[in-house]
């Protein structure tokens, strides 16, 4: 058997027919077998040897990676729509909480006052006292006297316009062609 | 007969699929990604380093530098190939710059082809290592003394030869994913791993032989 089949057979390189072929020879010669164990030996010998050296080093070698990680170069920055998806993931729960108590105020604020009331209440009509109705063309008009937080001051005067709901048959006439 | 192929125990799997879908995201810049495939071949990247430059420290600064090689280079990574076969190919190509790199430090040629005259060594094929290895080689390849010898004896040889050596025997690869590693046939192959058994072989015997006693006392 030649040296370098018995080299491949070891090493696992010949297919399954070859590999057949070999055992068969080897078994026959005493000498290839001679050659196959002083191979086996060796590979043994150097795989200890190797083994034992990375089991030694492998404390040094875990540590390798922190020098390893601060050369590394920095990741290149994202654009700004993937930082803002970035922080809209992060902060997710954070966002749809805050949209949640926005909505919830709003309703409630719309409940409590009704859009009437917020229309069409003059400011600080329940404090200020109010002087005098007036009938103005298309609405109404109100004058209050809302009293200053220093009384020495002179209260102030409000002349308060609320346009006035225009019938059908005005607003037909202003859209009417001339 | 006991299966041929037997082994290794540093290689811990291969799973090319997970390798992949790593290396993707490393290419994105994933760190955490790219230490997985750290902590996967540290210890396989390790073993060849230390198989060629034969020093710890130096073994573990070739080791870092090719890590940081093969992110840099990642987008050179073909992904029709192995990782560990691309991640050896740069260990090795660190490890011999840093060999040539200590050469010139210490104004010696650095001559691969030294790595032939090895080649014309007499063969000491068939042999068997001596009585006190023949036990257990691989417990007795962890004593002190022995272990000097077996550096003393892997000292002897040329890098090339080391590193058939350590990627055969520790890990396993086949003789074409040497060849991809070394850039070379699978000719070219076959010759240095059967030069590098025989003259390791033949170191081991000529420097255990006379002193087995001696060594074994």
């Amino acid at each position: 058997m030649k040296d370098e089949d018995l080299l491949r057979y070891l090493d696992g390189e010949l297919s399954p027919r070859e590999a057949r072929e070999a055992e068969a020879a080897i078994e026959a010669s005493p000498d290839a077998r001679r050659k196959l164990d002083a191979m086996r030996q060796l590979r043994d010998v150097v795989a200890a040897r190797i083994e034992a050296e990375v089991a030694d080093a492998e404390a040094e070698l875990e540590g390798s990676w922190r020098k390893i990680a601060a050369a590394l170069p920095e990741p290149p920055r994202a654009g700004v729509w993937a930082r803002l998806r970035e922080w809209f993931d992060a902060y997710r729960g954070h966002v749809l909480t805050g949209a949640l108590a926005a909505s919830a105020g709003v309703v409630l604020t719309l409940v409590l006052h009704p859009s009437g009331r917020m229309a069409g209440a003059p400011p600080e009509a329940a404090e200020a006292a109010v002087v005098e109705s007036l009938e103005v063309p298309e609405g109404s008009g109100t004058i209050l006297q809302v009293p200053s937080d220093d009384k020495n001051a002179p209260a102030t005067t409000v002349i308060w316009l609320t346009p006035g709901e225009k019938d059908e048959q005005a607003e037909k006439a202003e859209d009417a062609p001339i | 007969m006991n299966n041929p192929r037997e082994r290794p125990s540093i290689r811990q799997h291969d799973d090319d699929d997970a390798d992949a879908a790593l290396i993707d995201r490393c290419k994105a810049g994933d760190r955490d990604a790219f230490r997985l495939v750290f902590e996967r071949y540290q210890r396989r990247a390790y073993a060849l380093a230390f198989g060629i430059v034969r020093n710890r420290d130096a073994a573990l600064d070739v080791v870092q530098e090719a890590f940081l090689k093969a992110f840099r280079n990642l987008s050179g990574f073909a992904g029709n190939a192995s990782i560990y076969t691309w991640l050896y190919r740069i260990v090795m190509n660190v490890a011999i710059d840093y060999k040539r790199k200590q050469a010139r430090e210490q104004k010696v040629d650095y001559d691969d082809a030294l790595a032939h005259l090895e080649e014309e060594a007499p063969a000491g094929s068939g042999e068997l290592l001596p009585q006190l290895l023949r036990g257990d080689p691989a417990k007795e390849a962890t004593r002190r003394e022995i272990r000097e010898k077996i550096d003393e004896a892997l000292a002897k040889l040329s890098d090339n030869h080391r590193a058939v050596l350590v990627m055969r025997e520790i890990d396993g690869l086949s003789y074409e994913e040497m060849a991809k590693v070394m850039k070379c046939s699978k000719g070219t192959i076959m010759s240095r791993l059967f030069h590098a058994r025989r003259n390791m072989q033949k170191h081991l015997i000529d420097m255990l032989g006379p002193d087995a006693d001696e060594v074994e006392s």
